[in-house]
């Protein structure tokens, strides 16, 4: 007689038979998890995951790893009930790893065993695998239970990068006793965000790992800056996985301060230099092959503020940046990015040319050459714009076929029109408005 | 209108006489008697009566417990405790301890695994007060070093069970000293001491005869001198964990065939060094061997099985992962075995690329059997285990087939319609 039948007779062996099965998936998830860990032991430079969408026909492990390419997969059929039974689990030793306030700690099982069996009441199954689980994780003491629970958090934080649960256990009880640790650390998030790059709680968990590394003092003073800059070319990463990341972008700025604000003694003033002329040049290319990722050109925008405060010669760059600019919007017709990076740029420049003035202004009267010099700057960018604004209405008027130049010069028009109401500049009469 | 109480009518301890009383809450836990000492003030006799303090078991509560809390209850127990575990209660010290072993003198049973921050000087002061010691747990105690074996071996000459686990800083002559105090040891636990115990072992077959559980688990420097010396002298042993030491080879097991045939349990995960003729001595010998662990033994073949199956009556768990040359002819014959039918609850056999459905097939007559074990067996099928789980109802089989009925919703089982019905 046959266990699997579908009749009334049966229905208590089907339920019989469907909580066995139930205990047979905790093994199993047990099981992966292991070899998911063996995986993150054996192999330190994982550097790349996915999860494989596949049914399960052979009895072989759903963990594929490629020692000799640092490649890790898993496949997609078993996903669902590792994720469900190690969050069962994650979920318990979070509970238990709150220090209970005034009830004992046997008070704080029964609550939540209780609680387990009231979500799913009714559901024979689920109440007694709350119980299995109880029992089987309250012999571990609590240094293993740590280290379970960051088992646990980091098979679920591969699988599902936006717990936030998982990531701040992780910032409760990683506790990084050595640089290597720290960067063990720092490899499994790039590892995560290979998959995903646009996960802010990654982002955010990356800062939490530098700053706690130079709490602790774990990096060498001489070795800072490099230490950040390398940070900054693992973020190239995930800046190339997906257009426009705006957490990577402003994760990268974050960095560049980080760097700007120590002072002689750990970073020298060559050093940032260097560093912000080679992220000025880099940017450049990004831009020149990303032309609408707004995102990189608002850390150029960035960047540029932070070199004029740095002492650079202001005039020369923001000049040279308006004329590249210029060269694009002609070269890639309709894009708006580079439209509002020109405007960001002309708001610099003035605020620039202002703060020059003040500056200059309380040491010493100006002589009248300086102040006619920055009146003439003023004068010299309304004369570009100008300038531009024609060449791309005469433009249009010429060829009022194409779609991407009838959109530029849509664009063009509210450009005059921004000019007019920030800037109090009156460019109406090179263009014919159309309201 | 209200009904006043009468004082005499509901007091337990007017009811009822001391003796029954104080049975009644021996039966209760620590947090349980602490709850009841703040009732009132015949309640907080009663449960904290020493009587009632003779085990206690700590474990649950870790961290928070720190030295002034075991201080307390030493001093509230006194003679009555015997049985105490601190077991990963990382805050107690040696201060603590000290305090303890003085109020304590009749403590018999000590656990104090994952107490890290205990040092030579509680062993010293357990020495000096518990001379009634019988058991004692020391597992990852870091700290302790051999000074606290020869405390122990001169202050606690009933010591039956001892686990030094873990503990680096012990090194052979500690443990020879310690055979040599403690001649009545039973339990020898000595797991994860990598470069240790060879001699360890010698010590312990020349002074302790009694022994009867020995673990090594990870003592990757033993050799087959050692294991053959124990053999030899103790031949009680029931329970023999020698996984984790590659060096071993046949000798050993010739050895044990000889000398240790009331081996129950054999774990020799991991001794790669061992063949079919080793086991075939140890078979032919030791009939009442139960539990066998031989994961990683890659040189056995399906003659060992034979033996086994021939030898052992009484085998109920058997773990045979990553022995590669095991086919379905081994566990045809093992399926045939005496112990097949009523004995066998275990049977591993993860990582054996040779095994197909015709060993399930094989084992549908084995009605105790409660787990197999067949993870990476690439040739079987779901369909062979399906079968198998038709003629053994109450069976879980694990391998990597995703499990039949497809997991419940996380969010709960709330009936969903589609958009079309919601609107008719």
């Amino acid at each position: 007689m046959s266990p699997i039948g579908g009749d009334e007779r049966n229905g208590s062996n089907f339920r019989k038979k469907c909580v066995i099965i139930d205990e047979n998936v905790a093994e199993l998830c047990d099981k992966i998890l292991q070899n998911l860990s063996n995986t993150f032991d054996k192999d330190d430079l994982l550097d790349e995951f996915d999860i494989i969408p596949c049914e399960s026909k052979l009895n072989q492990s759903p963990v594929i790893h490629d020692l000799t390419s640092h490649k890790l997969a898993l496949e997609s059929w078993c996903v669902p009930y590792l994720y469900k039974h190690s969050y069962h689990q994650f979920l318990w030793i979070c509970r238990k790893s709150r220090k209970p306030s005034t009830s004992s700690s046997s008070n704080t099982t029964i609550q939540s065993s209780n609680s387990g069996s009231r979500r799913d009441s009714g559901n024979i199954a689920s109440s007694k695998r709350e119980k299995e689980l109880s029992r089987k994780l309250s012999c571990l003491s609590e240094s293993e239970r740590i280290s379970k629970g960051l088992l646990l958090s980091r098979a679920l934080i591969i699988i599902n990068p936006e717990l936030t649960l998982a990531w701040n256990y992780r910032r409760d009880y990683f506790h990084p006793t050595s640089l290597e640790a720290l960067e063990r650390e720092q490899r499994f998030v790039s590892l995560v965000m290979s998959r995903k790059p646009k996960c802010p709680e990654g982002f955010t968990y990356r800062k939490w790992l530098i700053k706690k590394a130079l709490q602790k003092c774990l990096v060498e003073p001489s070795r800072i800056q490099d230490f950040i800059s390398h940070e900054i070319d693992m973020i190239e990463q995930p800046i190339r996985s997906y257009s426009t990341n705006y957490h990577a972008w402003s994760y990268r700025f974050w960095l560049l301060e980080l760097v700007l604000t120590y002072d002689k003694t750990v970073v020298s003033k060559d050093q940032k230099e260097r560093m912000l002329d080679r992220e000025l040049q880099k940017s450049n290319t990004w831009i020149k092959s990303n032309v609408s990722d707004y995102s990189g050109c608002h850390y150029r925008q960035k960047l540029l503020e932070c070199m004029l405060n740095f002492g650079t010669d202001g005039t020369l760059l923001l000049l040279k940046e308006l004329d590249e600019n210029e060269k694009r919007i002609f070269i890639f017709e309709g894009h708006e990015s580079l439209w509002h990076h020109r405007r960001a740029i002309i708001l610099l420049s003035m605020n620039h040319f202002k703060k020059f003035k003040d500056n200059n202004s309380s040491k010493a009267p100006p002589s009248s050459e300086e102040y006619d010099g920055l009146e003439a700057l003023e004068k010299t960018l309304q004369d570009k714009e100008s300038d531009l604004v024609q060449q791309i209405e005469s433009k249009n008027y010429n060829d009022t076929e194409n779609e991407c130049s009838q959109l530029n010069s849509t664009l063009c028009q509210a450009h005059v029109k921004w000019m007019g109401r920030r800037l109090k500049w009156d460019l109406t009469k090179s263009v014919h408005l159309e309201v | 209108k209200t009904r006043v109480c009468m004082e005499e009518e509901g007091l337990i301890n007017q009811k009822l006489p001391k003796e029954l009383l104080l049975r009644i809450f021996s039966y209760l836990d620590v947090p349980a008697l602490c709850r009841c000492a703040q009732v009132s003030k015949p309640w907080n006799l009663l449960a904290l009566d020493g009587s009632n303090w003779q085990k206690i078991d700590l474990f649950n509560f870790q961290t928070d417990i720190e030295g002034a809390v075991v201080e307390n209850i030493a001093r509230r127990s006194g003679g009555f405790l015997k049985k105490l575990s601190l077991r990963g209660c990382q805050s107690v010290g040696d201060n603590a301890m000290k305090t303890f072993s003085e109020q304590c003198p009749n403590i018999e049973v000590l656990n104090l695994e994952e107490c890290k921050q205990i040092t030579d000087a509680t062993c010293i002061s357990l020495s000096r007060n518990g001379r009634k010691l019988q058991r004692l747990d020391l597992a990852s105690c870091s700290n302790i070093t051999d000074e606290s074996l020869k405390a122990l071996s001169e202050g606690c000459p009933n010591l039956t069970h001892i686990n030094i686990s873990w503990c680096d800083n012990i090194s052979e002559k500690g443990v020879g000293l310690l055979a040599r105090g403690c001649p009545k040891l039973r339990h020898f636990i000595a797991k994860g001491r990598m470069f240790v115990d060879n001699e360890s072992a010698i010590h312990l077959a020349t002074q302790c005869p009694l022994l009867e559980v020995v673990n090594f688990n990870y003592a990757a420097a033993l050799t087959d001198e050692a294991i053959q010396r124990l053999a030899q002298n103790c031949l009680n042993i029931h329970y023999l964990c020698i996984s984790g030491c590659p060096n071993l080879t046949d000798a050993t097991l010739l050895a044990l065939a000889q000398y240790c045939h009331k081996l129950t349990t054999f774990e020799a995960a991991g001794c790669s060094q061992f063949t079919d003729n080793g086991f075939q001595a140890l078979a032919r010998n030791c009939h009442y061997l139960e539990k066998m662990d031989l994961e990683d033994c890659v040189l056995i073949t399906d003659n060992t099985l034979t033996y086994l199956a021939a030898g052992c009556p009484r085998l109920e768990q058997l773990t045979l992962s990553h022995c590669e040359l095991i086919t379905d002819d081994g566990i045809r014959q093992l399926g045939m075995a005496p112990c097949a039918a009523e004995h066998l609850t275990v049977l591993e056999l993860d990582n054996c690329p040779l095994i197909t459905d015709a060993s399930l097939e094989h084992l549908v007559s084995c009605h105790n059997l409660q787990r197999i074990e067949l993870y990476d067996c690439q040739l079987i099928t779901r369909a062979g285990i399906r079968r198998l789980r038709n003629h053994l109802p109450n069976i879980s089989v694990h391998a990597y087939f995703a499990p039949m009925t497809p997991p419940p919703p996380v969010g709960g089982s709330r009936q969903r319609y589609c958009r079309c019905c919601v609107i008719l």
